[in-house]
């Protein structure tokens, strides 16, 4: 049977578990203002909270986890459809997620920042491998047997926040990103598109994406005549050992 | 005629012929790529090349702003040897790898002869 175990200390109070839970395990605790399991034997197992819990607070112990069930969208979607319910962020107001969303564009340029201050040229490798690790959480992209059927997916999937088009070459491939999620984050900061630390980030980021997907290497180089959005992706010779 | 890759390898391994402390050497790209490596097969290269670039860059951002110059080396030492980084060029990094016994002043000449040999070559 699956035990919940909560690190209270660390738990911000994001409700992200309540509303994930597909058997309504967790609650507020109204005075302590953080989640607890009211009802722990309702558990299934699916483990959408440890995976959701932006903190890393909450752990579930005596589950065989033989797909990554929870990091499935459509998993997700079929969750939601049986539940018929709205989670509790349907009462938010349109000012709440305004709010929200500035909060996170002032973390994500100093994050930027302090990247770019801390790692210098080494910048790169952090995105790149942030990409690499990502990809996990999008499993169901590693069922996709081409590069092609993989960036349309990711199109598909990225619609809303970093809307693309590609054109796939014969070792490389093209992005053209239009009013992605950065976009507004790097004008605001009047800082240059294309170059900024956070562009630099998810240019890297992206090509570690598609490759742990494809199983290949990519160098990212600028598309500098078609827009600081647009670059390519090249892939790298696999090294031979010695 | 050997490929530059071939000429790299070749620098590389006369690094574990010159000096039996020497465990492995990897030349990596500044992006993080491997070039070239004579790694023993239980190290992780593509692992050893992301850490040995973000190293790289956290070292000379380090230099720059604590002694007002640029990087030359930077080397780890644990219980079981050192991990030594030099530049080679602007845009690659050597990574040696070498056994807690080895005596750090000859690996040092080792490492800058070629070191000089692999600028010329990449």
């Amino acid at each position: 049977m699956p035990s919940l175990q909560i690190e209270t200390q660390g738990c911000r109070a994001c409700t992200l578990c309540v509303d994930v839970c597909p058997t309504q395990v967790f609650d507020m605790d109204p005075q302590k203002q953080v989640a607890q399991a009211s009802r722990p034997d309702d558990c299934v197992g699916c483990c959408s909270c440890e995976y959701i819990c932006p903190s890393r607070c909450v752990a579930v112990a005596g589950t065989e986890r033989q797909l990554p069930f929870h990091r499935l969208d459509e998993a997700s979607r079929l969750v939601s459809r049986f539940l018929q319910q709205q989670p509790s962020h349907a009462q938010v107001s349109a000012s709440d997620v305004d709010w929200a969303l500035g909060d996170v564009r002032t973390r994500l340029r100093a994050l930027g920042e302090s990247a770019t201050e801390t790692m210098g040229r080494g910048l790169k490798v952090v995105g790149r491998t942030a990409g690499t690790l990502a990809a996990a959480h999008l499993p169901d992209l590693y069922e996709n047997s081409s590069l092609d059927s993989v960036l349309n997916k990711l199109k598909l999937r990225f619609a809303g926040s970093f809307p693309f088009e590609f054109q796939i070459a014969d070792k490389s491939v093209a992005f053209s990103f239009s009013n992605c999620a950065i976009q507004q984050i790097v004008q605001e900061g009047q800082s240059q598109l294309g170059s900024d630390s956070l562009c630099v980030l998810f240019h890297e980021y992206w090509a570690g994406l598609v490759g742990e997907y494809c199983k290949n290497k990519f160098a990212v180089e600028p598309n500098e005549k078609q827009g600081p959005c647009s670059f390519s992706i090249t892939a790298k010779l696999v090294n031979q050992r010695d | 005629m050997s490929t530059r890759t071939e000429r790299i390898q070749e620098v590389l391994r006369g690094f574990r012929t010159a000096s039996p402390d020497i465990i492995g050497a990897s030349v990596v790209s500044i992006e993080g790529f491997v070039i070239a490596s004579v790694l023993p097969s239980e190290i992780d290269e593509e692992l050893v090349s992301g850490m040995a670039a973000a190293m790289l860059g956290v070292g000379e951002r380090i230099s720059s702003e604590l002694m007002g110059s640029i990087m030359e080396q930077t080397y780890v030492r644990s219980e079981k040897g050192y991990v030594v980084l030099n530049a080679v060029g602007n845009d690659a990094v050597l990574v040696l790898l070498t056994s807690k016994d080895a005596k750090l002043g000859l690996i040092f000449i080792e490492l800058r002869r070629r070191c000089a040999e692999l600028v010329k070559i990449i």
